[in-house]
């Protein structure tokens, strides 16, 4: 029997959307170009995280709930483990041999460039239902090499049929 | 987790498989951004090879050469403009 890894989390919302995710089970992915995980639902592994979300958006009722995904060993992908850093560069370089004598944009490309990267696993991997990976909070007031900014784990969900144990915090 | 080389060579193949113009439209349309506009640049590219023909600043070798060159290095004005940088 394939290995099972379930994945919990938690979404950050207003009551109004909240109570209608609940009554009906379905999340809207999220259809944003600038999500470093894709398009899809969204969620925080720790619940402070959601709660932070809910207040820099200033919702007037902020609602939070917890969801789980099962997934198979095929089925997703970490960006904070070695073995999927290891991807994530391994597909970066068959991307770049791909587009050849073409740069990947210098002006603030990264979060674009990191939508697309997800966005292509998506694409090319039916299979593929979670991916994970830790992200900053905030912007960098000026570039610098080493990253010192606060971090924050989450992971995206393919759609909200694969969602499982949805309850309101 | 998906295995490295799964996705590696599933990649790998998708592109080799692409004609290498379509290439740059693949990786666009997930959000790719690239320093040059490839449409423009193909314009440009024509526009350079339609000003130079029949001029003597070009030669039926260097259009096939050149067209050749695009083919296999991808598509863009700064390529073109590196094969006749590099004579």
């Amino acid at each position: 029997m394939a290995t099972e890894k379930k994945i919990c989390g938690y979404h950050g919302t207003d009551k109004e959307y909240g109570d209608a995710i609940f009554q009906t089970k379905i999340f809207l992915p999220s259809q944003s170009d600038a999500e470093w995980l894709g398009k899809g639902v969204y969620f925080y592994i720790k619940s402070d995280d959601a709660a932070e979300w809910c207040k820099k958006r200033n919702y007037d009722n902020p609602m939070i709930l917890r969801a789980c995904v099962i997934v198979k060993e095929d089925e997703y992908l970490d960006y904070d483990t070695e073995d999927g850093k290891g991807l994530i560069r391994s597909a970066m370089e068959v991307i770049t041999h791909a587009s050849k004598y073409t740069k990947f944009g210098e002006n603030n490309a990264a979060a674009k460039n990191q939508h697309a990267i997800a966005m292509v696993l998506w694409a090319e991997f039916p299979e593929l239902k979670v991916l994970l990976g830790t992200f900053p909070t905030q912007a960098h007031p000026f570039p610098v090499i080493k990253d010192v900014r606060p971090l924050r784990p989450e992971f995206c969900v393919r759609d909200s049929s694969y969602l499982r144990e949805i309850e309101i915090c | 987790m998906l295995s490295k080389q799964y996705v590696v060579e599933k990649l790998h193949q998708k592109l080799n498989e692409m004609p290498t113009p379509y290439k740059h439209a693949y990786l666009r349309k997930f959000g790719f951004e690239f320093d040059t506009d490839v449409p423009s640049a193909v314009k440009n590219i024509m526009k350079l090879y339609d000003s130079t023909w029949g001029t003597g600043g070009s030669t039926n070798e260097d259009i096939r050469f050149g067209q050749a060159y695009k083919e296999a290095h991808g598509i863009g004005l700064q390529a073109v403009m590196r094969f006749q940088s590099d004579g």
